[in-house]
């Protein structure tokens, strides 16, 4: 990976083939990406707390049938397909 | 209908953090951006940020989204600063493999809100893979000039991304 992150701008009003830069960001570009991060992270743990829990659903509806006990409706939700 | 390609961009070696269309031809009725990404974040998958016009402020980007991982649905709604280009393949995804994005804008040299569809299917080598199909509205009310999607870590080298114009 390049040390200095870079940014494409293609001017479209350009001929072809002449279109495109190649341009090292700028520090205020940089900080937006940091914060840009911050939130890719928040997503990520998102994402991974909805499929955590989905699992606790599942883990917990299998005891349940095993063990013969009624399943709530959330529970019963991750069997039916 | 007919659509053209107006110009394709693929990402080199260094990769990239960004990558704008500018100075996007006022002769069309619908744009079509389609992408192949894949990003260096250690994640499964990674969002970028998508903006027209560099319009990032008071939550003009709203959709509804549909969304699976491979083992189960949901849905939910979103309103920010930019629209979230989901379900990039992130560097943990099976290696070599990237995520295909497919955003429609109608009628973008209008000036009311533009409406716009949004699909793409990541790639994975597992049953956890994501999917997500939105319907956007983005309050932006000049024509569509320029679009911006930035990654807050890198575009791998060989993503592309494609804009088309639908007249």
């Amino acid at each position: 990976m390049s040390e200095t992150p870079v940014k494409i701008v293609v001017d479209l009003s350009q001929p072809k083939g002449q279109r495109e830069s190649i341009i090292p960001l700028t520090a205020e570009e940089i900080a937006e990406r940091d914060a840009m991060a911050a939130q890719a992270a928040q997503d990520e743990a998102d994402r991974q707390a909805e499929a955590d829990a989905l699992q606790a659903l599942k883990d917990s509806a299998k005891a349940k049938l095993i063990a013969g006990d009624p399943l709530t409706a959330e529970e019963a939700d991750t069997l039916v397909i | 209908m007919a659509m053209q390609l107006v110009e394709t961009i693929e990402v080199g070696s260094g990769g990239a953090t960004s990558i704008e269309f500018t100075s996007i031809p006022q002769d069309g009725v619908d744009l079509l951006l389609v992408a192949s990404l894949r990003s260096a974040r250690a994640s499964l998958v990674d969002d970028a940020q998508l903006k027209f016009n560099n319009v990032g402020s008071g939550d003009p980007y709203e959709d509804v989204e549909l969304r699976g991982n491979g083992s189960s649905v949901a849905s939910n709604t979103n309103a920010g600063n930019w629209f979230r280009f989901a379900g990039i393949n992130g560097a943990t995804s099976t290696t070599d493999t990237f995520s295909s994005h497919k955003l429609y804008i109608s009628n973008y040299t209008s000036t009311s809100i533009k409406a716009c569809s949004y699909d793409v299917v990541s790639e994975n080598n597992a049953t956890t893979a994501y999917q997500y199909l939105r319907a956007v509205s983005a309050n932006v009310t000049a024509a569509i000039t320029s679009i911006q999607l930035d990654e807050s870590s890198v575009f791998q080298e060989h993503s592309t991304v494609s804009l088309y114009k639908i007249y």
